[in-house]
């Protein structure tokens, strides 16, 4: 009795946090599918009669669309992949390396350096907005993907750095002790323990990914137009005059659906690499 | 193929000030098979663990062969070693994990073939009866087969020495014995020298060419079991080596003018010695269980109560108490038939003496037992 109430409670608590964090990206949905004529009709309502898909034809530029959307969303949409997946690859190589030493050399240096890695974590990006524009402009970076990857690696990499080394202290070290018995270098009885890290690194990558994909003050500052992500290019939707709230809501959805993707298909690399790294 | 020397060799670990291993001094000689022995914690897997260059070593200097590898890579050394938990490489199978030592080496420059090593692995999976497992991988293995495999890795190739980490520790004893005898022809067939390291001495005094018997990092004596378990140097290895343990007493020495007598007062016995003297007044008197003579209870002897007694097979133990006294003695099971009370005598030429202050074995040979005499009778 006692258990089955408990049960009945839980799951409605759950229904009304789902529905609750849901509702927000059902409204971009509905909006996105939305005809222009009936954008502005009121009352709004949340389910709607008639389905079209005009938006994300003019977003992907099918049939008479507005050539100069298309091409920005194409630009912005490559941009992001590029920025993601490019900082996503460097944070890994150097997170595996990092962590690797950070776990298995505890001398005293190395401990500060971590706790000083751990230090940069905590620093709001916008202390360092102003003094990061100078550098930018120093070294002719400003709105390149280059530029934009450098500062999502400096920002995200300690995160990951942190992940991997808990990793690899749940490693047994007998394993690399062996390797070198069996006359392997430092460098390959660690490749030969990255299968058991494994993973660590998914949950570190998919953590930098998605965090890199999300970005919007950075690349608003450093990345404007050439280099303009997804983020930022939704925001140049909206015109002087008007705001078109269906084009915006069918861009939302190409920015929501590598995250969601990744998120159901690597969701249990993503669990067990936060509950044996970072939060432990 | 090499000995190993270890030289004055210390170990302080670096977050404590305590040195776990002491002033050690080990000459292992090419081909040998040494076992080095001690209970648990004592520092036996920290010395193996420094010849094999996993740890650093503190003080002193390590030679393998005629080179000095204290500051060479574990790589670059040379040996093998079987660890406690064998340390099997997880995701690759049985044939990776053999494979992998040969993966690693050149020789002269030139990497092993494929088919090279896959004859090599072959051979030596046939030797340890792994060949039908070689696409499993280690979760997939009984604790039997997985020290197979560890051992097979270890074999592959021909180092100059191969070092052992407790390899029977995690086996159940019928595999255990099987084992032992296996790596000891192993040890014949490859004629290479062997570090092996136990805290069992029914494993050291069967294995062993020669025993090192440790305590506390401190080496107590290096000879043969033979050696060891007729002559231990110390209370120490006396106590360690023998199973069940020695019997001790607590005994005063009476100094007459052509006669030096030891009397063990709680058993009221009286040790004659014919050798030299021992400055001091009170020392402890060792007997193995084995070297205690039952008789039955009319028959002259020190008369004990049977407390209980364990039957091991052909031999029985008879746990003894008299008052506080407690000893343990070894008889033929046949010969014993449940009394509760008996007599027993001790063999003469079997007894230890040990100095109570520094522990070390006096070097005493007793010629002759007096039963029954009590102190105050002595020393009218
Ligand atoms: N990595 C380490 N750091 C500090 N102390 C250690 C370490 N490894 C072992 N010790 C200590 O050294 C002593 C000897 O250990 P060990 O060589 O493993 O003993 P054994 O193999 O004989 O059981 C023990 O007291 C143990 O606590
Ligand atoms: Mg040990």
């Amino acid at each position: 009795m006692c258990k089955r109430k408990r049960l009945c409670a839980v799951i409605i608590t759950s229904v009304l946090i789902i529905i609750y964090s849901i509702l927000p990206v059902g409204w971009m949905i509905r909006t996105s599918l939305l005809d222009k004529s009936e954008l502005l009709k009121s009352p709004a309502r949340f389910l709607i009669k008639e389905i079209s898909i005009d938006n994300y034809k003019q977003m992907l530029g099918v049939g008479e669309a507005n050539i100069l959307t298309s091409r920005n969303f194409k630009t912005a949409f490559f941009n992001s992949v590029k920025e993601a997946l490019l900082s996503t690859l460097l944070i890994i190589v150097i997170a595996v390396l990092a962590g690797y030493v950070f776990a298995r050399v505890k001398t005293r240096i190395t401990q500060i350096l971590f706790v000083l890695l751990l230090v940069t974590m905590v620093l709001p990006a916008y202390s360092v907005m102003l003094p990061l524009y100078r550098i930018m402009i120093g070294l002719n970076l400003l709105d390149t993907v280059t530029g934009v990857v450098l500062i999502y690696v400096s920002a995200f990499m300690p995160l990951a750095i942190w992940i991997m080394r808990s990793f690899f202290e749940s490693v047994p070290t007998g394993i690399e002790e062996s390797a070198w018995i069996d006359g392997s270098s430092r460098i390959k009885a660690m490749l030969l323990i990255l299968p058991l890290a494994m993973p660590g690194i998914i949950a570190a990558a998919i953590i930098s990914f998605l965090s890199v994909w999300s970005q919007y003050a950075i690349p608003l500052v450093f990345a404007s137009s050439d280099a303009q992500p997804l983020t930022v290019f939704l925001t140049t939707l909206s015109g002087k005059s008007s705001v078109n709230f269906g084009l915006i809501s069918a861009g939302g959805m190409f920015t929501i659906l590598p995250p969601v993707i990744i998120v159901i298909f690597l969701n249990r690399f993503l669990v067990s690499g936060l509950t044996k790294g970072a939060v432990k | 193929m090499a000995g190993i020397l270890l030289n004055h060799v210390g170990k302080c670990y670096k977050n404590s000030r305590e040195y776990v291993v002491k002033d050690l001094n080990l000459e292992i000689q090419d081909k040998e098979f040494l076992v080095l022995v001690g209970p648990s914690g004592c520092g036996k897997t920290t010395v193996l663990r420094m010849i094999a260059g996993l740890e650093e070593i503190t003080e002193g200097e390590v030679f393998i062969g005629e080179q000095k590898v204290n500051t060479l890579e574990p790589k670059d050394r040379d040996i093998a070693m079987v660890f406690q938990n064998y340390a099997l490489y997880p995701h690759l199978t049985v044939f990776g994990n053999i494979a992998y030592p040969l993966k690693q080496r050149k020789i002269k420059g030139v990497k092993y073939s494929k088919k090279e090593i896959k004859k090599t692995v072959e051979e030596i999976s046939i030797l340890l009866k792994v060949n039908h497992l070689l696409s499993r991988y280690p979760k997939e293995l009984s604790g039997g087969e997985r020290q197979r495999v560890a051992l097979a890795r270890a074999m592959v190739r021909e180092p100059k020495a191969f070092l052992m980490d407790e390899p029977l520790s995690n086996l159940d004893a019928q595999l255990r014995s099987v084992t032992r005898s296996e790596i000891l022809k192993l040890h014949r067939q490859v004629q290479t020298t062997f570090v092996y390291v136990t805290h069992d001495q029914t494993e050291a005094l069967t294995m062993g060419n020669r025993i090192a018997v440790m305590n506390h990092g401190v080496v107590q004596q290096i000879d043969t079991p033979y050696e060891v378990f007729y002559h231990p140097a110390n209370l120490f290895v006396a106590k360690f080596i023998g199973s069940p343990a020695m019997n001790f007493f607590d005994a005063s020495v009476n100094k007459n003018e052509e006669k030096t007598s030891i009397v063990i007062e709680e058993l009221g016995v009286c040790l004659e010695i014919d050798s030299k003297t021992p400055k001091e007044e009170k020392i402890i008197a060792g007997i193995r269980p084995e070297n205690i003579i039952v008789t039955e209870a009319e028959k002259n002897g020190v008369k004990m109560q049977v407390d209980h007694s364990e039957l091991m097979g052909t031999e029985t133990i008879l746990h003894l108490i008299r008052n506080d006294l407690e000893l343990r003695c070894k008889v033929p099971t046949e010969d014993y038939r449940g009394e509760k009370e008996v007599n027993i005598q001790f063999d003469k030429e079997k007894i230890h003496f040990f100095s109570k202050i520094t522990e070390q074995n006096l070097g005493l040979c007793c010629s002759g037992v007096r039963i029954g005499c009590l102190p105050g009778v002595l020393h009218s």
